[in-house]
């Protein structure tokens, strides 16, 4: 099977919550974390994220897959800013604290170094927070969460349609397009650009023509189990709320609201240590 | 507004997984270095017209959500709206009637109208304006980002998304005109 | 009398789409607790009948409709489809659909928390039907986990746990193999007469549905009933073949050996079917007047496979050391039950996959190194779906596609176009959008689409799945009249009747091991082998044994020959 989740079954206190409070907390949290630039608390929030793995008994090397895209993705962000800005952090904090020189314009500064670590810090404080959460809850779970944390039960259904649907669109998309290989339709660098586009379009035709029937006849299926007849629905999934999860909401909420006042009593959303 | 039907559900649904296979799958190279093509947009574009905008949007928007969890990169907000808001847009302007074979010059120069100006609200403008708001990164690169994504969503939608809807439309034509040659 | 639960009167439909009425003046009526068959090639309307039943129709497709439809004593236009789905229940064909939700556990509950049903009383329901269907074990299972029949144990429990009156199964038989089938036939059985609910099943493949007696047969076609009664009637006349609808085939052999079927007789089963002493004889007799032509058979290499193996992440061995060697102008039929390794195989042969050890030769020259693109000039595949492959609007685009991406001229492209399109007795369409074609037809133009490369191995994924007896026959004499002239052919297939009457051998896979390599008789005429590729053996070979005839796989053999002669050459 296609997992796509990356869900591994453990048994943790963080795979004992439910996905509806984890899925809060994630939310709350990554928001908390992207409307500043406090530079301590992101650090905190860093480190607190790292310590998830020890509580979910989540090893490192079992998302060791994604934590490298994640450092190459850092680097080829943090050197595009660079490159397009090399003194950004200087405009940001307003003081200049050259270092030195590489080349014209390409200059090393304290504010600049201090800008991208902030930029670092933002994506070290969620993203390690997503992989746990992505592998500590039931993908099943994910749809009830959704419906509890106050979207409609239709789009929380249309996410784990899609998550259902993934793995066989997936086989889908792979047989045609091998068999649409075999015909010669090719997108490789030998083609001109236009028709490699227009190669793509002769592969997706099919695929998204059988998609179509498909959701016809799902819609069907649905009607016909009553998908839709009341104004909300059960989840056979559901969990209570314990101790833990109104803990892990105080927390997202703690976070969001510090955050938001540090914002205003600072005057700005940066730690500023060059003033 | 009128209620989300079943049939619009199921349609974000498969949509979204589109998306994600789309944006994990399918890389069309360029003839620049380690940049390729993605050709979701033009999928999204097609749904907006036959679902309307709304399934457009929940589907773009959470294919692109769908992949950012699960890619390791982080949840990229400023760059998932605007996947959604492409589609809402172009649903928004370009209610074709698909299933009566609707789909000729007129409708082939309004839906690119509509989509370039819908690029150049999403990438052009929420994309970058996201990205400085949240993370101040710097608005030379967020703007070239935005560029280079709202262009290569123009050429797969121009190619594509009429490709796609023309397909579409003359399978629905009539078939009474139809007679066996010899 | 009891009062119908389900009364059609004068009910005609007309789609808004089409000139024609689908349903015309329909008068039937279902009783509570019945098991009904009803038969009918495809496009004969028995499904239009089954979405009227289930509110599809008119809530979802539109149409016009005159007369009256009661269900429960209420007329259905009155109601909703949720109202409707309350007392019946739809197993739909494709269950891959059919299954919307991640695991088992929610799929069997979709229905009840769609009606906001307590969690608990969730539970308890969906442990009790699923105990039913004995997926008890599953509850955690992905679909993706599943086989077909699973899947479709699932949708009956899904169906279920409503507590329905009328269970209505759409072609439960189309996507499973043989014995998968059979278990089907038998599980619906079970539950009716567990939960003495009403059960309909539409189906064309009335051999296998009648391996567990119904009620009553109502055999369609042209959107009329043409009979409505019992099987042992119905197969006393000779009503099925003349409406499209295989009989079964011990009964074919019986009449072509000129023995009387009446309803005395019982021939709704071999088990209950009553043979008298000089039936037994006219059955030997015919038999003995064989006369036998031996297939001619290359020697002539075209694709040689020496020791492949294929494993997914070197974890899941699909396929154990095969070796096999496809003689030229060969028809071959590829079996074994899902997850075999057939399909992986084909795959790899064409290049979509890649084995992890072994080679191979295509007449005698390696292809390891061939691309996907090279290959197809040798070896062409065609998918099961049809869909999947057209990317055109026109016939002659599409074909002339794999023309165009390797280089040709237009008036080169042209030419060969042509010739395929009238090899495929398409040439008279070849202006037309394929949308305006029928599914066989369709079919027809993604073989010539992958013939017009002149490729000397055809193989095809399932070519006749899901379809009735003339579409069946239709396609299968093409892919004949194609092997005629030269074409080595090979068919990955579940379909019995296919294997019997066009397979010359079969190969059976189990396992990732092939387990035979024999004449289609032989292998359907072996217990161990059919019980392990999930096959059923034929109810030839037990007519045979029936009428004391040793010689079992020769009678198979001998009927195939000759109910080709009946029904092709006259």
């Amino acid at each position: 099977m296609v997992n796509i989740f990356n869900y591994i079954e453990k048994d943790s206190i963080i795979h004992k919550m439910t996905g509806a409070s984890k899925l809060a907390c994630l939310l709350l949290w990554t928001f908390a974390a992207m409307i500043t630039f406090n530079t301590p608390f992101l650090i905190f929030l860093s480190l607190l994220a790292l310590f998830l793995f020890p509580l979910s008994k989540i090893k490192i090397s079992e998302v060791k897959f994604m934590f490298i895209l994640l450092m190459s993705f850092m680097v080829v962000n943090g050197l595009l800013i660079y490159l397009f800005s090399p003194e950004h952090g200087c405009s940001l904090y307003g003081t200049r604290h050259l270092l030195f020189t590489i080349i014209g314009r390409y200059t090393i500064t304290w504010e600049q170094l201090f800008y991208q670590l902030n930029v670092m810090l933002k994506y070290t404080a969620t993203v390690p927070l997503i992989l746990v959460f992505i592998s500590s809850t039931n993908p099943s779970e994910l749809a009830c969460s959704l419906n509890k944390i106050g979207f409609s039960y239709s789009i929380a259904y249309s996410f784990s349609l899609a998550m259902r649907y993934i793995p066989d669109t997936i086989n889908e998309f792979m047989d045609i397009s091998k068999s649409q290989q075999a015909r010669g339709i090719e997108m490789s660098k030998k083609e001109k650009l236009i028709n490699r586009i227009k190669s793509a379009a002769l592969i997706v035709l099919p695929l998204i023509l059988t998609s179509i029937e498909r959701i016809d006849r799902i819609t069907n299926a649905m009607e016909l189990r009553k998908f839709g007849c009341g104004k909300k629905r059960t989840w056979i999934l559901e969990r209570k709320f314990n101790f833990l999860d109104y803990f892990a909401l105080a927390l997202g909420i703690l976070f969001i609201c510090y955050s938001l006042y540090y914002n205003i009593s600072n005057g700005s959303r940066y730690f500023n240590p060059f003033i | 507004m009128k209620t989300f039907k079943v049939k619009d559900v199921v349609a974000a649904a498969i949509l979204a997984a589109l998306v994600f296979v789309l944006l994990r799958y399918v890389a069309i190279p360029t003839p620049l270095p380690d940049t390729t093509l993605s050709i979701h947009n033009a999928i999204i574009a097609f749904f907006a017209i036959l679902y309307g905008p709304v399934v457009a949007f929940v589907g773009g928007f959470v294919g692109n959500l769908l992949v950012d969890i699960t890619a390791g990169w982080g949840i990229w907000w400023s760059w998932i709206v605007p996947t959604g808001l492409f589609g809402l847009i172009i649903g928004l302007f370009c209610k074709f009637d698909l299933e009566n074979g609707q789909f000729g010059k007129k409708e082939i120069i309004r839906l690119n109208v509509v989509q370039v100006l819908a690029a150049l609200v999403c990438w052009g403008l929420v994309a970058p304006l996201g990205d400085i708001l949240f993370y101040s990164e710097p608005a030379g690169k967020v703007f070239s980002q935005g560029l280079c994504i709202g262009i290569s969503a123009v050429v797969c939608t121009a190619v594509v998304t009429t490709l796609l809807a023309k397909a579409y439309a003359s399978s629905k034509a009539k078939k009474g005109s139809l007679s066996k040659e010899q | 009398m009891q009062e119908a639960i389900i009364e059609f009167k004068d009910f005609s439909f007309k789609y808004n789409a089409l000139a024609q009425p689908t349903l015309n003046n329909i008068n039937l009526k279902i009783y509570p607790k019945e098991k009904v068959l009803i038969v009918g090639t495809s496009g004969c309307g028995k499904s239009t009948l089954v979405n009227c039943i289930n509110g599809l129709i008119p809530f979802t497709y539109k149409g016009e409709i005159s007369g009256t439809l009661t269900i429960k004593g209420k007329k259905t236009i009155d109601q909703s489809i949720v109202e409707l789905s309350s007392s019946i229940g739809t197993v739909l064909q494709d269950t891959d659909c059919q299954f919307i939700s991640m695991t088992v556990l929610e799929d069997i509950a979709f229905a009840l928390e769609n009606q906001c049903v307590k969690q608990k009383e969730m539970i308890d329901r969906v442990n009790r039907v699923s105990q039913i269907v004995s997926m008890n074990d599953y509850l955690h299972h992905a679909p993706s986990e599943l086989s077909g029949g699973q899947k479709q144990r699932v949708a009956i429990a899904g169906v279920m746990v409503d507590d329905v009156d009328v269970m209505l199964f759409d072609e439960p038989l189309a996507n499973l193999d043989p014995a998968t089938g059979k278990t089907a036939i038998k599980l619906i059985d079970d539950i009716q007469k567990k939960t003495e609910a009403t059960v309909i099943i539409v189906e064309h493949r009335l051999e296998d549905v009648l391996y567990k007696s119904v009620d009553r047969i109502v055999l369609m076609d042209e959107g009329r009933i043409v009979f409505d009664g019992n099987s042992d009637d119905l197969l006393s006349l000779n009503l099925l073949s003349k409406h499209g609808i295989r009989e079964p085939l011990y009964l074919s052999a019986l009449r072509y050996a000129n023995v009387e079927i009446n309803k005395e007789k019982k021939p709704s089963h071999l088990d209950t079917l009553e043979l008298t002493v000089s039936d037994k004889q006219k059955v030997k007799n015919w038999f003995n007047k064989i006369v036998f032509e031996k297939n001619k058979s290359s020697t002539e290499s075209i694709l040689t496979i020496k020791n492949i193996s294929f494993s997914y992440n070197k974890k899941k061995i699909v396929l154990n050391d095969i070796s096999l060697d496809i003689k030229k102008g060969e028809l071959v039929a590829l079996v074994g039950k899902n997850g075999a390794g057939k399909t992986t195989l084909a795959k790899i042969l064409c290049g979509f996959e890649k084995q992890s050890s072994g080679q191979l030769y295509y007449k005698s020259e390696s292809m390891d190194d061939l691309s996907i693109k090279e290959r197809a000039d040798k070896i062409g595949y065609v998918m099961q779906n049809p869909n999947k492959m057209i990317s055109k609007v026109m016939i002659f685009d599409e074909v002339a596609l794999g023309l165009q991406t390797r280089g040709y001229s237009p008036e080169e492209i042209k030419v060969k176009v042509e010739e395929v399109l009238k090899v495929c007795g398409l040439y008279q369409y070849r202006n037309w959008p394929i949308s305006a074609l029928s599914y066989g037809q369709r079919k027809r133009v993604t073989i010539a689409s992958i013939l017009v490369l002149d490729p000397e191995v055809l193989i095809l994924d399932e070519p006749t799945a899901g379809q009735d007896f003339k579409h069946y026959s239709d396609i299968m004499e093409f892919l004949l009249s194609l092997h005629n002239r030269g074409l080595t052919i090979i068919m990955i297939t579940h379909d019995m009747h296919l294997m019997l009457e066009y397979g010359q051998r079969c190969i059976v896979l189990c396992d990732g091991n092939i387990i035979a390599d024999d004449t289609s008789a032989n292998v359907l005429s072996n217990d161990e082998i059919t019980e392990k590729a999930a096959l059923k053996r034929t109810s030839l070979y037990d007519l045979a044994e029936l009428c004391d005839l040793k010689d079992g796989q020769n009678f198979v053999d001998y009927f195939i020959q000759y109910d080709r002669k009946v029904r092709y050459d006259g």
